[in-house]
Parts: C-alpha cells; structure tokens; sequence
C-alpha cells in the first residue's frame, strides 16, 4: 500500500508538469492542444540527444544514476522543447488564430501536429525503449516497506520546485499577471498595454519548458519510448480537466489524484486496466463537474 | 483651441464590405468631454472601438496630436496616450483591485509605484478594497477602477463606452461628475452614452449618430434644446 502511493505520487508529478501545460493553453489559447504530451516525449529525446553528444559524466552525484552531463541535458532539453513548441505556434497555431479560425480547428490541426511530432521521433531514433544511463540503482527504504530509487526524490523535489516557481511567477510576476489577465480577456489586456502576443509565446515556452520537465523525468525513472506522448495524453487531459481549466494548482493536484489512483487501482482492478483509470475520472468529472474542483466559476 | 483627437471621414466594421461606420468626422479638444448619443445600431460603441484599433478601420484617418494613429494595435493605445473604458467587463474580475491596477501599469517602467499610490489617493475606496477580487466589486465601484485603471498611464484622450451602463441612477451622477472633473483638469473625453439626457447636461459638445455617421452636432446645451432631437433620441415629446 504504502509503496503504491510512493509510485502514485511519482507518476502523478510527471502528469502534474505536463498537465500545467495543457491547462495554460485551455486557459491563455483557448483550445485542448492534442499535441501538447508529444512535447513531453520530444523533451525526453531532446535530453536524450544531449547526452548522447556530451557523453554521460564518468562520476556521478552520490546515489544519483548520473552526473553533470545530466544537468545540462534537462536544461537543453527545456530550452529545445520551448524552442519547438514556439515553432508549432508560429508554423500552425498562429497562422489559424489570424484567420479566427474556430476552436475545433485548432483541435483537429494540433492531432495533425501530433501526429508529426510522434511520427518524426520513430524516423530518428527508432521505436524501441531506451535508457538514460546503463547505471544500475538501488532503491533505499524511506519508510517501512517504502523504496524508492534516489533519482525518484530528486525527481519529486524537481517538481515541486518548478511549481513553486511558476506558482510564484503567475502570482507576482508583471508577465505572470499579465498572462492572467489574458486569460480572462484578450481585448481587455491589449487595452492596457499587454501585447498578447508575447504573453502567448510566453505561454507556449513556459508549457514546453515543463513538458520537457516531465519527459526527461520519465525517461529517468520509467523509460523513454516514442508512445510517451501518446500513452500520457488522456492522463493529462484529465489532470487539468479535474483541476480546472487555466488553473495551475488544479494541474498539479489533478495530476497526483490521477497518478495515486491509478496506482491504487491495482488493489481492486487488474493491473492490464491500470490504463482505463484516467479514462473513467475522465467521465466522472464531465459528468458530475465540468469546470473541475479548481475552475473559474465565470468560464 | 487645437484638436487633440481628430476622426476624418472614419469607415469601419466587423465584416469587409460592411461598414457599420460609414464615413464619421469629429475632433475633440483637450478640456472638452463630448457625448455621442443616438439610436441603438447606430455604431456608435463601434466608432470608438475603432478608434481604440478594436474594429477593423477601411478607410479614413485617425490623428492625435497630429500623428497618424489609424487601425493602432491596440497594445499601443497606453503608450501613445489614450485610455480606453470599454461598456461592461471592464475590469478583470479574477484578478484583485490591486492587480488590476498593475495590468493597467503594464507599461510603465519605474514610475509605476507613483502612479499606483495616484490612482488609489483619487479612488480611496479602491484602497479598501486593494486585495479583494474584481468581482466582489459593486457596479459602481467597478466603474471607479476601470476610471483608475484607465488613468494609470496618464492620457491625454479617455474613449469611454457607456460608462453609466447597469449602474444606479444614484452611482451615475457620481460617475458623471467625476468625469466632468477630469474634463475641467485638462483631459479630453468622448463617451458613447445611452443615457442622453444627463450626459448632455454634463457635456460640453456633443454628436448625434444615426446610421453609421454623425448627423448633427453642436453645443450640448443645444443639442437638449433641439426638439428634434429631443423627439427622437432623448426619448420625450415636447408638449406642443
């Protein structure tokens, strides 16, 4: 029980960053970017690649699986993922918000965007997993009966300190207001002088920056394979569906109940339909309430 | 004096090739508060949305101070030194008065703290209020923030859409007044309002709009004098 948690609360950070993601575009664009987990697979490659060019570090931080190398890979790996998502908006995105194209056009463009996305990562690297380190880990007993990998606490700690930050940024930052009042009006902000465009860009680096986030730390502790993306993309939108469109807290504890519950589920469930758990939430939320425990009354 | 805001012949719209305005020329002088009054449909919101580079603008010319501000990104509008009060959600209701304000000092680089303390020492009740979200606001108390926030970046010219709209009749007064306060300061203001009648009496010139262009204009107290439009667009028969 007590190790199915720990699992849970670690799947359920992954989703929680890339669930922010998804719950800014709701929130700031408008629109359920499908594409958005393939970000989260991209981010994981990006570092990947990093590491492959710099080599991995011959020493390592104490218990940790890997070393300097490692450290510069995330950081590439946010900016190259930023760097992308920015890339879909001003080659995709942007062209059909000139054009006011409606909402679900830009739903249905960002499956194409996924699609491609998906499809380029199996041209490059192939369909097969691949790992990080060949470094062999041993988990340590935090609690009776509770192990987990050192990579997996740093992981957690990562996390949580990415959300503060943007948790800090949206509350007392001039860019952070500045995206919130986006979000409730576009026209409103441009009348005082926010260029809403930047705040978008803005939006679209933030997004991708923390969907790198969670690809790196998938790769990390589970594995790295092309599906990535697509085997997140239901949990994360049911993360931030649960939590509330546009609301970033509502990611974050959207993104622990659906790792918690899909870890849980094993005590009642066969774990083959370990899967179908977001997917039930999913329902549940739409059904008994649609703008999430977090969501703005107003929208 | 010299106009500090001068529409030339202004057509503009949602649709191409259907101009909701057809064709509107007015100036404003600095110390001046002018009123469009007219029907409903007659463009007049949609005049001043124009002006605030909110409508797309097809063909004529809009100056201030000279300069070509014409179809202006609205982004700009701070900067260049017109403030804009937009009909209703004119606030952002999920953001607190106080950071409301901020977004309206967007902007402003170090002088924001000064123009911050400005806004609260001529809204004390935006002060009370500092840290409460937007929605909690009363109609009137809304309508002062929009005012504050749209005097954070020290304009020249305020576009005000309907700003007695949803108020009481008690709150218009003080709104009014207030506006005509701003107007003996120095400001230049044009208001779109439905309520004519007291507009007027407030106003120092005004336009009567009709159709997508501006039928008549002249002094305000005129304009309440004029039994025509006093029949049509003031709403009250004149005993004959």
């Amino acid at each position: 029980m007590g190790q199915l948690i720990a699992d849970g609360i670690l799947t359920g950070a992954v989703l929680s960053l890339g669930a922010i993601g998804v719950t800014l575009t709701l929130g700031i664009l408008r629109f359920a970017n499908f594409s958005h987990s393939e970000l989260v697979t991209w981010g994981g490659y990006f570092a990947l690649t990093f590491i492959a060019f710099a080599g991995t570090s011959a020493e390592t931080f104490g218990p940790l699986s890997f070393g300097w190398s490692f450290v510069g890979a995330i950081i590439i790996a946010g900016i190259a993922t930023a760097g992308l998502a920015l890339l879909v908006d001003a080659l995709v995105f942007s062209r059909l918000r000139k054009r006011r194209a409606a909402e679900m056009t830009l739903v249905f463009a960002s499956f194409g965007v996924a699609l491609l996305l998906r499809h380029i990562i199996v041209l490059i690297f192939g369909p097969h997993a691949v790992y990080y380190t060949g470094t062999l880990q041993f988990a340590v007993e935090v609690l009776p009966g509770v192990r987990v990998m050192p990579d997996q606490i740093l992981v957690l700690v990562l996390t949580l300190l990415f959300v503060l930050g943007l948790h800090l940024t949206l509350k007392f930052s001039r860019l952070g207001i500045a995206m919130r009042a986006s979000a409730e009006s576009p026209d409103l902000a441009r009348v005082h002088g926010v260029d809403v465009r930047v705040v978008i860009r803005w939006t679209w680096a933030i997004g991708g920056g923390l969907a790198a986030a969670a690809g790196v730390f998938y790769g990390l502790t589970v594995q790295l394979r092309p599906e990535i993306g697509f085997a997140l993309l239901l949990p994360l939108f049911t993360a931030a569906l649960l939590g509330g469109s546009g609301s970033v807290y509502g990611a974050v504890i959207g993104g622990l109940i659906i790792g918690l519950s899909e870890s849980l589920s094993v005590l009642i469930i066969p774990t083959g339909y370990k899967q179908a758990v977001p997917f039930l939430i999913l329902l549940l939320i739409l059904y008994l309430r649609p703008r999430g425990l977090f969501g703005d009354v107003a929208k | 004096m010299s106009a500090v805001l001068a529409v030339d012949d202004l057509v503009a719209g949602y649709v191409a090739d259907l101009p909701i305005v057809t064709g509107v020329s007015m100036t404003l002088s600095p110390g001046e508060l002018v009123t469009i009054i007219g029907p409903n449909g007659a463009g007049k919101s949609t005049l001043v949305k124009a002006i605030a580079g909110l409508v797309t603008v097809m063909g004529g010319r809009v100056r201030l101070e000279g300069n070509d501000i014409t179809g202006i990104q609205t982004h700009r509008l701070p900067r260049s030194g017109v403030g804009y009060v937009a009909q209703s959600s004119n606030v952002f209701t999920s953001l607190t008065v106080h950071e409301n304000l901020r977004v309206a000092s967007h902007t402003l680089g170090a002088e924001r703290a000064e123009r911050l303390a400005d806004a609260y020492e001529m809204f004390p009740d935006l002060k009370r209020y500092r840290d409460q979200k937007g929605r909690v606001l009363s109609g009137g108390q809304r309508q002062m923030l929009a005012l504050g926030m749209a005097l954070v970046c020290r304009p020249r010219v305020i576009l005000l859409d309907e700003p007695s709209a949803g108020l009481a009749p008690a709150i218009v007064q003080d709104v009014f007044s207030r506006l005509r306060a701003l107007a003996d300061s120095g400001l230049a203001l044009l208001m779109v309002e439905q309520n004519a009648r007291a507009a007027l009496q407030l106003s120092d010139r005004g336009y009567v709009m009709a159709e997508g262009a501006a039928k008549i204009e002249g002094p305000a107290n005129d304009l309440l004098a004029d039994p025509k439009v006093a029949e049509i667009y003031l709403g009250t028969r004149r005993a004959s």
